[in-house]
């Protein structure tokens, strides 16, 4: 446990001094701005829900693929991550810590939206069930810390991670549903929304902010974490099998 | 002139070189490519949760020419990178102009956005249902190729200005095109703004490029699609200019107070 | 003993995947090599011969092909986590350190990975900087730094686990004069306290000052192991005159090299007869500062590995 706390205070002292690190945050107002714009525009008040939930969901996986995944990718390119191997404990716990520290303040997005929304177009969708709600938002973080470590230690595999990342996306956002639900999307493309634990998320939250009680909320928000936790799980045990042939082979990079 | 191609010339092999360690045509199909498909289907999709195909018409389009806008101000990280990199001084030095060099530094970028933009104008209407009028519709390449030499003219432009605030080079290229995909009528018409933001979305590039488009596909007056696009360009030149003189003043004042770093 | 490496043989596979099957390159060619405990041990060799190869796997983040090696008792493989207890590693330039970090969180992070509990970390941390003097920079952010004040923050870095033995690569890298100088004498100090230090470096004359012995390396073999006199003695039977003259003395028989620094000649010759003759000839012509010297350990070097250090 140590350790863990040990990477979380590190990564927000790192954060403290990198305040262009928070690039996310600065995009979050245009994303606001155009779903907000398309649904105004459109003269659609009911789908307003739908355009605040996808900056908020758009944040929360920003944070993940711009700076939580880029930690590991960052030790290797300061060769920290030899010195870290080099050390007597364990490097799991670490970065896991500093992992988490990046997602905790991807609940940061969820504030800005709203602040936004009701600053630049004077509205703010209602929460009808807000414990569902809220139990959503914290199991999607503690799912997006797991994903994050698989990605992380993915990534430190790669040369160009950044080709990776660029690509994770927007094929996410439109799989995980954030802004137009699952069921507009082509059949046969809807069971590979499954798998992201975000669909869950979003459909979930969605459900919340609408008025009609929400139905199977356990259920769904064991889906979430029971994502999260097996992409913990496998995330461990790549940066494991990962750090473990970087010994064997002396190179971190697959290619 | 002769001498500025020559440079052009070797400074697009330079930029190959380094733009194809880092991307394979696979990689570039696979990740890049498909990630700005997608997106385009990303607000596509929009358009059919509204309900209703006109708005998945314009979403579709706005969005098929917005995605190049990304590619087309990469050139301001580029242009950072090659100071970083320490070349600066080593050009201010060398007889020829190094505007050339560094403004020219992400035209293999811009391509990528061209192409990329080209690709879901070909391949993307079918499937959402969105009619074209072809043949004529071959034309439009050759706009999206006008649109993304005007956002390269506005991303040069900004790299000027950042050259100087090295740190703020990924929050400048996230803004600048933001702005763009945000603002120009790529998902709502301008009119949708504020008087005072669509004044300024009348200066910045793509506003009239992709009026120009919008108006071509719907068959309107061949006039409004030329005027609209005479003003793409016009808008493009100026943000060049501006972008030569800033560049240069930066140049200049560099060798005034010795902040061209010599040797990094 | 702290270091026991026999027959170590380490090589790479080129190419890609997972497991990579390409073409096999040797960094370490069964190299046998003992260092004793307290020594200051010098790895000398030209890019590539495998001194890096080498510290990594006595660090443990690198498996050895074949062979074995012991640090302090504890086997690299077997015994890593023992090892890791006991070994610091310091590396030289910008490498290994968190600009965005201060000095002291730099060495708290690292505290923590070497199981040293909080409030240890903080005193350990601030004794640290005491010594290296940096308690005054100690809350300023590392990419802040000159070279040398960085080095000593790799050096605080290396010493947070109080290690037996440090592995130093490359350490004057970058470094100006004084600091070079800094640097030799705290090499001494830890020395003192009973600690072993190895070195890898390319600076000839840091390596003679400041190491016990130095082992020559070459193409992942030991060419000799040696106090850095002791390897200068080896260099056959070449003779060195030097003197502050610009004459020329190429064409005396005998003469194998001639080179002039700061004015200063320093002819290289054959034996003891042909550096006589290079003598007699100099005084004859009024040459006043004249005198035959032992060879220096870059003499040794450049005779056993070759003047090839642009080839590679």
């Amino acid at each position: 446990m140590g350790l863990f706390l040990s990477g979380v205070r590190t990564q927000f002292w790192l954060l403290r001094r990198q305040p262009d690190e928070l690039l996310t945050l600065c995009t979050i107002p245009f994303t606001v701005v155009m779903m907000l714009s398309i649904v105004m525009h459109a003269a659609r008040p009911d789908l307003v829900a739908n355009a605040f939930l996808a900056p908020t969901l758009i944040g929360l996986w920003g944070f993940a693929t711009g700076l939580a995944t880029t930690v590991l990718v960052g030790e290797r390119w300061t060769s920290t991550l030899e010195l870290g191997m080099a050390a007597p404990r364990s490097l799991h716990s670490v970065y896991l810590g500093r992992i988490s520290a990046v997602m905790v303040l991807g609940v940061v997005p969820l504030g800005e939206t709203w602040l936004l929304g009701e600053l630049l177009f004077g509205v703010t969708p209602a929460v009808h069930h807000p414990w569902v709600f809220w139990a959503a938002m914290a199991a999607s973080v503690f799912a997006m810390i797991g994903t994050s470590l698989v990605l992380a230690a993915a990534m430190l595999l790669s040369k160009n991670s950044n080709n990776y990342l660029n690509f994770l996306s927007f094929p996410i956002y439109l799989l995980s549903g954030v802004m137009v639900p699952v069921q507009y999307l082509p059949e046969p493309l809807q069971p590979l929304s499954h798998v992201i634990f975000l669909s869950w998320s979003a459909d979930l939250m969605r459900d919340a902010m609408a008025a009609p009680p929400v139905a199977g909320v356990g259920w769904r928000l064991l889906a979430i974490v029971g994502l999260g936790a097996a992409a913990l799980v496998g995330g461990r045990v790549l940066l494991a099998a990962t750090l473990r042939r970087a010994r064997e082979l002396g190179a971190v990079t697959y290619a | 002139m002769r001498d500025q191609l020559r440079v052009l010339k070797h400074g697009l092999i330079a930029s190959w070189t380094m733009y194809s360690a880092f991307q394979t045509w696979k990689t570039w199909t696979f990740t890049w490519l498909s990630r700005l498909l997608i997106q385009a289907c990303f607000y596509a999709l929009i358009g059919r949760m509204l309900g209703s195909q006109q708005q998945v018409d314009y979403l579709l389009i706005g969005n098929v020419v917005a995605i190049m806008a990304i590619d087309a101000t990469v050139v301001i990280l580029l242009t950072v990178g090659e100071r970083q990199s320490g070349t600066l001084a080593l050009m201010v030095a060398a007889p020829s102009t190094h505007l050339t060099a560094y403004l020219g530094r992400g035209l293999v970028n811009l391509g990528s956005g061209v192409a990329a933009s080209t690709t879901a104008f070909l391949v993307l209407p079918p499937l959402f249902g969105v009619r074209l009028p072809w043949p004529s519709a071959a034309v439009v390449p050759l706009m999206i190729f006008v649109v993304g030499l005007s956002c390269y003219c506005y991303g040069t432009c900004v790299a000027s200005f950042v050259l100087g605030f090295p740190s703020a080079r990924w929050l400048a290229l996230n803004l600048s095109y933001l702005v763009l995909m945000t603002f120009c009528g790529v998902n709502v018409p301008t009119s949708f703004w504020p008087d005072w933001l669509r004044a300024v979305t009348s200066v910045l590039p793509m506003t009239h490029g992709l009026a120009a488009i919008r108006a071509f596909i719907a068959e309107g007056q061949a006039s409004t699609v030329l005027v609209q696009l005479g003003l793409e360009v016009c808008v493009g030149v100026a943000w060049f200019a501006v972008a030569a003189v800033s560049f240069d003043r930066m140049v200049r004042r560099g060798r005034r107070d010795g902040t061209i770093e010599f040797g990094g | 003993m702290s270091v026991r490496v026999q027959n170590l043989t380490r090589t790479f596979r080129k190419g890609k995947g997972w497991r990579p099957k390409g073409d096999e390159v040797t960094a370490l060619d069964g190299l046998t090599l003992d260092v004793p405990t307290n020594e200051v041990h010098g790895l000398l060799g030209p890019n590539g011969a495998g001194k890096t190869t080498l510290c990594k796997i006595l660090s443990t983040i690198l498996l050895p092909t074949s062979g074995s090696a012991e640090v302090l008792g504890h086997d690299v493989v077997a015994d890593a986590a023992q090892v890791r207890q006991h070994v610091g590693i310091v590396f030289g330039g910008e490498r290994g350190l968190y600009g965005k970090l201060t000095a002291r969180q730099t060495l708290r992070y690292w505290a923590s990975l070497h199981k040293i509990p909080d409030a240890r970390a903080k005193v350990r941390a601030g004794e640290l900087l005491a010594r290296l003097g940096l308690t005054d920079k100690a809350d300023d952010l590392v990419e802040t730094f000159s070279r040398g004040m960085k080095q000593r923050v790799h050096l605080a870095r290396g010493l947070i686990g109080d290690p037996k033995l440090i592995l130093f690569d490359e350490p004057t890298t970058g470094m100006d004069p004084v600091a070079a100088r800094d640097f030799r004498k705290l090499i001494g100090e830890l020395r003192d306290e009973g600690r072993t230090i190895l070195i890898t470096t390319h600076d000839m004359d840091e390596a003679e000052e400041v190491c016990d012995r130095v082992t020559l390396i070459d193409k992942g073999r030991v060419l000799a192991t040696e106090s850095p006199r002791g390897l200068a003695a080896m260099s056959g039977l070449h003779r060195w005159v030097e003197a502050e003259t610009s004459l020329d003395v190429t064409a005396i028989p005998g003469v194998v090299d001639t080179e002039t620094r700061n004015g200063v000649l320093r002819v290289k010759t054959t034996d003891d007869q042909a550096a006589r003759a290079v003598l007699d000839f100099l005084l004859d012509h009024g040459v006043r500062s004249v005198h035959a010297v032992p060879p220096r350990l870059e003499d040794v070097y450049l005779d056993l590995i070759g003047r090839r250090g642009m080839e590679v």
